[in-house]
């Protein structure tokens, strides 16, 4: 098994944070949109709940899921 | 006893903080704990509360607020409270034949979000021109396609009375098969050109109100 150099291994640590710290921003800025969409009963509201809410919540998981679908051991 | 809506609040709110946490600080996933947080914040209850909020949207598409929240549909509800029994939606509203709270869409099923995919594209399409190239006049707004039996049938087909029609039941196969219309014999809908030169009913009791 071949072992990663350390310089190497804190790089991939500071990009999976980087990933990490961007789909918590985008999983919280699209669950505050879909929060507030309920505010109104009204098409627009379901819109806004949709995208940018649903929209960047989806974009934020997939952030999510790829950045630790991608860490190499 | 908290609402739904209440609920649904909080647990946005409680994922929020927790959410808030790996995005100040994402050292803190590289832990087993950590890692569990943020599977669960990052995509366990988002992906929850998005779907159960995409449900709660849809169910309040169904009212009839939500349906006449629009300018355009305004005279479309007041015919609803026509003073003529004629007037197929006003005597099913005002009768409770159908929910106040989701008068519309009682006969309206497939309309927009509820319908197929190009009903889905309209849908898309009024938003664009009820807030940019501008509404027709509600007189002009019509149906895409001809209104379904399907629609009425779904409450009349087995009813007592329907049944008891010898005209319906001489009609069933042609009513079923779309091939004759309801509305050819109950053709006075909404009439939305004249609902506001009509008398309006008031509910007794609410006269003054």
């Amino acid at each position: 098994m071949s072992v990663a150099p350390a310089g190497a291994e804190t790089a991939a640590a500071e990009r999976l944070d980087r990933r990490i710290r961007l789909a918590a921003v985008l999983v919280v800025l699209g669950l505050m949109f879909e929060a507030l969409s309920f505010v109104s009963l009204h098409p627009v509201a379901f819109f806004a709940f949709l995208a940018p809410g649903a929209l960047l919540v989806v974009v934020g998981i997939a952030i999510y899921l790829w950045s630790i679908a991608s860490v190499r051991t | 006893m908290l609402s739904t809506g209440a609920l649904f609040a909080l647990a946005v709110v409680a994922t929020v903080v927790l959410a808030a946490l790996p995005a100040l600080r994402p050292a803190l996933t590289r832990g087993r704990r950590g890692r569990i947080l943020a599977f669960v914040t990052l995509f366990l209850l988002p992906a929850l509360l998005t779907a159960g909020g995409l449900k709660a949207h849809m169910e309040q598409a169904k009212s009839t607020e939500f349906c006449l929240s629009c300018h355009v549909m305004e005279p479309y509800g007041d015919s609803l409270w026509t003073e003529d029994a004629a007037y197929l939606a006003a005597s099913h509203f005002q009768n409770r034949r159908v929910p106040r709270e989701a008068a519309c869409y009682s006969c309206h099923t497939d309309y927009t979000m509820f319908g197929d995919v190009n009903a889905k594209i309209r849908g898309l399409r009024h938003v664009w021109v009820q807030y940019v190239s501008g509404p027709p006049a509600p007189e002009e707004i019509e149906l895409y396609s001809p209104y379904r039996n399907r629609e009425c049938l779904h409450c009349h087909g087995g009813a007592r009375a329907f049944l008891e029609n010898d005209f319906h039941v001489e009609m069933l196969a042609e009513l079923r098969s779309e091939e004759t219309s309801c509305l050819d014999c109950h053709g006075d809908v909404h009439d939305v050109a004249t609902v506001g030169e009509r008398e309006r009913w008031t509910p007794p009791g609410e006269a003054g109100e």
